[in-house]
């Protein structure tokens, strides 16, 4: 059965010509009158059309009713008045239809989401008004009525008419899909932001998708006045406008086929149950809201479920064959030598404001070499990678890209220009397949996506491309599969196909491995390398020990200035560099040794195996085992990005948990909710505070009183400098009130365990004392777990740390052993290698 | 003609405070629940029904208790339907919902009938006010009373009462308020249950001056979307701003162009959407753009 089904998975237009011809005939030969059958034919273009938009665009239309309702009065016009016949009254309202979707569409294209779907019910209502009100030319309440069919009199003849009208719409709603505009219109729903960074013009994609369904709907519209002999009001009342998007939805809006049965269920099941009731709503609205609830997919998915399927058919979905011998993947890079820079940075600078973010950097990208780009906490490499992206135009400074200034260049420019980038967090089509991924970068490059009338996959160069590019990378293999059931690290490899695709010569990779395993590391390691033969490769990343090991070149940032550049060897023993990972106050901290029984407090926080927290997916956390016990300080420490974050976010229950297990004071708190968690005693003192800023700091401290907190006079006296701000709106406070008060605000529920994040980020030094004083007081009152990534300025207070690396726990011991072993230090939470003697 | 304007704006200031009533609902249910929620009208017809029914049972006093009894109705649809919309892809909602209140307009056809029932003002408010060139009758003048009693005490709920900085605090940043503890499905039960009150009390007020009839939600959800819109989703003074301007502009143009009335606002959403895309005081809700 499954092949039979698959056989017809893979020939959707034979599919869509026999379930036609079978929805035409069946219900007829069952009795149901012949007309509502044609209704029914009409309604599922009527849905189709609507799907154009929602299912390939990602845009919900509340409104298109409107075409619909319009369609209608065109053709009364072109035959009441102009005394035309159905042919040509037609063709004369779908353009009428298609004029009108381009000027609206231009003006309401740039809006998304709720605002879309509004805008599109505002001009259905005001259509809708205008036919009521302006009887004259519309009449009214009673529309138009006794619209002759010249050809198609009676009603098998109109009937047949229909059928042949649908499917030919249809057809070209399937060759639309297939073709390189249809593609395009399926990436920017998935991705508008990478569709652009990858060289689409986005908005003239969905201009072009908007008409095309305004044609379908306009011909549904046309037809069903033909239908009734007459044109009405109603279908642009707020009523009916739903319609078509519950028909689309009840079928499956992610199946070529699903607004078919979502118009056969709406007709047939309205023929159905109004002959038992007037008011058949009542029956048929349950019905939507379970579907719609239960079943994602619709109809289509639910019977696609019962055969054990789950994939979207928009698209026939099949990938062309590969062919025997790939072609080996030839970069854009191939004659570039290596000694001229292929990118050249001059006194690059950028301020936000009052924070500078990039200070004179300059710095040259030569070809064929591996130059990564580190740097502690806020060095600004995010934002040095988006100027070079073109995402945010710097103040000062020029950048040269293989001869060409590109330094005020939009950013589509710079990739047709031969700059890629990846992103941090994945940005691909998720609802495509591998293949598809790339194949769509490709077509980009080639600017090729206004071809409507060819199949995308009949391009034999485009295809040989994305074959090659896909066995340079790894994923030969899993080219069919859609990125959804991709792995994390097979979705990183994809990420840098993509990359590729664009032709590039400067690859920009920004954090690839970030959320991989070890061995997925390695993978994505290791093809990163090879690609340095070839291309020039510019690398941000914080998994220090694998740049070292990998680059040719490293660049080190440090609140916004360039502090070295060179090999790595050289690097590694740079003093600026030592003192930026690991504080000025390295190797001058005075840490007390414990006495020798002082650690046997009982246990009170432990967490064991804990693996979760997805970075866009994958697990940042890798196995995590760590104890709190009372009445002590654990300092969490760290380079950025390996998880310190996440992991008090994971214990906070904010964020989603794989395996493994929390537990407080013995009773478990694994997946529970956050509040829950609060009550049972764990309070956090959030990365950006958080205070709600239109809220006074009496009510931001009233919000998180509990019985059993300090009260509001015990706060005060602890922090006095709070109760003179108490009437201001949280907003109005400075870095290191505010950060007061998000402290105070922690012991006002009786808290036995408080996590910190990041308490003195962002202060002056002069605030830094304030807020260490502050979070002495803490101390007294429960036990106190600090994430850091600056670990001279906790371990004084801290008895114990933990030093996390790639997620996991590298070191776990008391911060006497840590502050003494100056090695480790800085192979954990510097710069140092194994490699480098320090 | 002085005193036709000024007669009619305070018409116009009456039904826009109905509407502000209908909008301000849905504003604070889209603010903490991010879901937009299409059935919205059908419970303002529920409130207009309900309170028939208790006013047919027992007497005018009782409706006042229909907006509770609508509320608690939706405390229950939240419970059981809603709250599974959170975090799921805008097309459900808007479908679920949209569906919602067609079944509940089905289901007010179904138990009534689809003629209109009579409803009358009460006797100790007929007949009509005058002031100086403006006049208008009792009824349309409590109405006005009443809901702006309504309005400012729903603000001094939200700026004074605890409950209602819960409220403030959970649609800027509803994580944060619930590593503090608070239980956040409750709370959103809770303002989905005010939502449906507040729009059941404007059906209550307005029953008597428009007919009661089924599809009676429909003309007030559309003016409801057409002010969140313009005064900018989630924003309380939004909403109460651009109702007020509304339900001026309609009752100005019924006065003088009564065909266009019921599109001015149409074309008034239309062109404050085009200049000023999140609304006259929006903020950005990335959640549903």
């Amino acid at each position: 059965m499954r092949k039979f089904i698959d056989w017809w998975g893979a020939r959707p237009v034979a599919t869509l010509t026999v379930t036609l011809v079978c929805a035409a005939v069946v219900p007829v030969l069952l009795g149901v009158p012949l007309t509502k059958v044609t209704q029914l034919l009409i309604f599922a273009l009527y849905a189709a059309g609507v799907n154009v938009l929602i299912g390939y665009l990602g845009l919900v239309p509340f409104g298109a009713s409107f075409f619909f309702g319009i369609a209608g009065y065109g053709l009364a016009y072109m035959i009441l008045t102009r005394g035309e016949n159905e042919i040509v009254a037609i063709l004369m309202s779908v353009v009428m239809t298609v004029a009108l979707a381009v000027v609206v569409g231009a003006v309401i294209l740039r809006r998304k989401g709720l605002y879309f779907a509004l805008l599109t019910l505002a001009c259905s209502q005001i259509a809708f008004e205008i036919a009521i009100k302006w009887t004259s030319v519309t009449g009214g309440e009673n529309g138009l009525q006794n619209i002759p069919r010249a050809f198609f009199d009676t009603d098998e003849a109109f009937h047949a008419f229909t059928l042949v009208v649908v499917l030919g719409c249809l057809m070209l709603m399937a060759r639309l899909a297939h073709s390189p505009t249809g593609r395009a219109l399926q990436a920017v729903r998935d991705n508008e932001l990478r569709a652009s960074m990858l060289g689409y013009n986005v908005f003239q994609i969905k201009l072009v998708g908007f008409c095309f369904a305004a044609a379908l709907i306009g011909v549904a519209g046309s037809l069903i006045g033909l239908l009734l002999r007459g044109v009405y009001a109603n279908y642009l009342s707020w009523q009916h406008a739903g319609d078509p998007v519950l028909m689309a939805t009840l079928g499956g809006v992610q199946h070529f086929l699903g607004p078919l049965w979502g118009a056969a269920a709406f007709v047939l099941l309205e023929d159905q149950l109004s002959g038992l009731t007037e008011n058949w709503w009542l029956m048929f609205a349950p019905i939507i809201i379970l579907f719609a609830m239960l079943s994602p997919g619709g109809l289509h998915g639910a019977f696609q479920k019962l055969f054990g399927f789950s994939r979207r058919t928009l698209t026939n979905d099949r990938i062309p064959p590969r062919p025997a011998n790939v072609e080996a993947y030839t970069s854009g890079s191939v004659g570039m030598t290596g000694t001229q820079p292929v990118l050249s940075i001059e006194g690059l600078s950028k301020s936000f404001g009052p924070v500078v973010t990039s200070r004179d950097i300059s710095l040259d990208v030569y070809p064929k070499q591996l130059h990564s780009i580190i740097g502690p906490n806020g060095a600004g490499k995010s934002t040095f990678f988006n100027i070079l992206s073109g995402i945010v135009l710097p103040d000062a400074g020029r950048i040269v890209f293989d001869g060409t200034d590109i330094t005020r260049l939009p950013t589509y420019r710079r990739s047709r220009l031969g700059i890629g980038r990846s992103f941090q967090i994945l940005s691909v089509f998720q609802n495509l397949t591998a293949f598809e991924n790339v194949r769509i970068a490709v077509q980009a490059s080639r600017r090729q996506w206004w071809r409507f009338w060819r199949n995308a996959y009949s391009d034999e160069t485009s295809n040989q491309r994305v074959w090659a590019i896909l066995e340079a990378v790894g994923l030969s293999e899993r080219a069919g599969a859609p990125c959804s059931e991709l792995s994390h690290g097979q979705k990183r490899l994809l990420e840098i196909a993509v990359t590729l695709a664009t032709d590039a010569k400067l690859l920009l990779l920004d954090e690839p491995l970030a959320g991989l395993t070890q061995s997925d590391r390695e993978i994505v390691g290791r093809l990163i390398k090879k690609l340095a033969e070839t291309h020039a490769v510019l690398l941000v990343e914080h998994d220090i020990d694998r740049v070292l090991d990998l680059s040719d070149r490293i660049s080190v940032l440090h609140q916004g200035r360039m502090i070295a550049d060179g090999p790595p060897a050289e690097v590694v023993k740079s003093p600026e560099v030592v003192s930026a990972y690991l504080g000025q106050a390295h190797g001058r901290v005075e840490v007390v040794a414990p006495p020798p029984d002082g650690l046997a407090a009982p246990s009170l926080l432990s967490v064991k195996g804990l693996v979760g927290g997805y970075a866009g997916g994958g697990s940042v956390l890798q196995g995590i085992d760590l104890e709190v016990r009372q009445n002590e300080v654990v300092a969490l420490l760290g380079r950025n990005g390996v998880g310190k974050t996440t992991l008090l976010r994971a214990i906070m229950g904010t964020l989603p948990i794989e395996s493994g297990s929390i537990s407080l004071g013995g009773r478990d708190l694994t997946r529970q909710r956050p509040s829950r968690i609060n009550r049972e005693g764990i309070s956090i003192v959030p990365e950006g505070r958080r205070i709600f800023e239109d809220l006074t700091v009496a009510t931001n401290l009233q919000l998180a009183s509990r019985k059993g907190g300090a009260s509001v006079e015990e706060i005060y006296s602890l922090f006095p400098k709070l109760q003179s701000l108490a009437q201001n709106k949280a907003g109005t406070l400075s870095g290191g009130e505010r950060q007061m008060l998000a402290i105070a605000r922690a012991l006002m529920s009786p808290s036995k365990v408080i996590l910190l994040d990041e308490p003195f980020e962002g202060l002056a030094p002069s605030v830094v004392a304030d807020i260490k004083d502050a979070v002495a007081k803490l101390r007294t009152r429960a036990s106190l777990v600090i994430v850091e990534h600056d670990a001279h300025s906790v371990l004084a207070m801290a008895d114990r740390a933990y030093v996390l690396v790639n997620g996991a726990v590298a070191f776990a011991g008391t911060t006497y052993e840590l502050s003494k072993d100056e090695p480790l230090q800085h192979r954990l939470l510097g710069v140092g290698a194994r490699t480098a003697a320090v | 003609m002085i005193d036709v304007l000024l007669t009619q704006t305070i018409n116009g200031l009456m039904l826009g405070m109905i509407y502000v009533l209908v909008a301000v609902g849905l504003s604070i249910t889209f603010g903490m629940l991010g879901i937009i929620n299409f059935a919205h009208g059908a419970f303002f017809a529920l409130g207009a029904y309900i309170g028939l029914l208790f006013f047919r049972t027992f007497g005018w006093w009782a409706i006042w208790l229909a907006p509770l009894v609508v509320g608690g109705i939706g405390m229950a649809l939240e419970k059981v339907l809603i709250s599974k919309l959170y975090g799921r892809e805008p097309l459900i909602s808007l479908v679920v919902t949209f569906a919602l209140g067609l079944l509940i307009e089905a289901i007010l056809r179904w138990v009534f009938g689809p003629a209109g029932q009579p409803f009358a003002t009460p006797k100790f408010l007929a007949g009509v006010i005058e002031y100086g060139p403006i006049l208008i009758t009792k009824y349309r003048f409590a109405v006005l009373l009443c809901s702006v009693v309504i309005v400012v005490g729903l603000w001094l709920f939200l700026t004074y009462t605890s409950y209602g900085h819960v409220l403030q605090a959970g649609s800027k940043d509803p994580e944060m308020v619930e590593m503090l503890g608070i239980d956040f499905p409750l709370v959103q039960t809770l303002v989905f249950g005010l939502g449906c009150t507040l729009a059941a009390a404007a059906g209550v007020l307005a029953a008597p001056i428009w007919a009661v009839i089924p599809s009676m939600g429909a003309s007030a959800i559309m003016p409801a979307f057409v002010i969140v819109a313009i005064g900018g989703l989630g924003s309380f003074s939004g909403a109460v701003v651009s109702g007020l301007l509304v339900g001026v502009v309609t009752t100005l143009t019924v006065q003088f162009k009564p065909e266009a009335a019921t599109a001015a606002m149409y074309v008034l959403m239309f062109l404050v959407l085009l200049f000023f895309p999140r609304g006259i005081l929006g903020k950005s809700w990335e959640r549903v753009e």
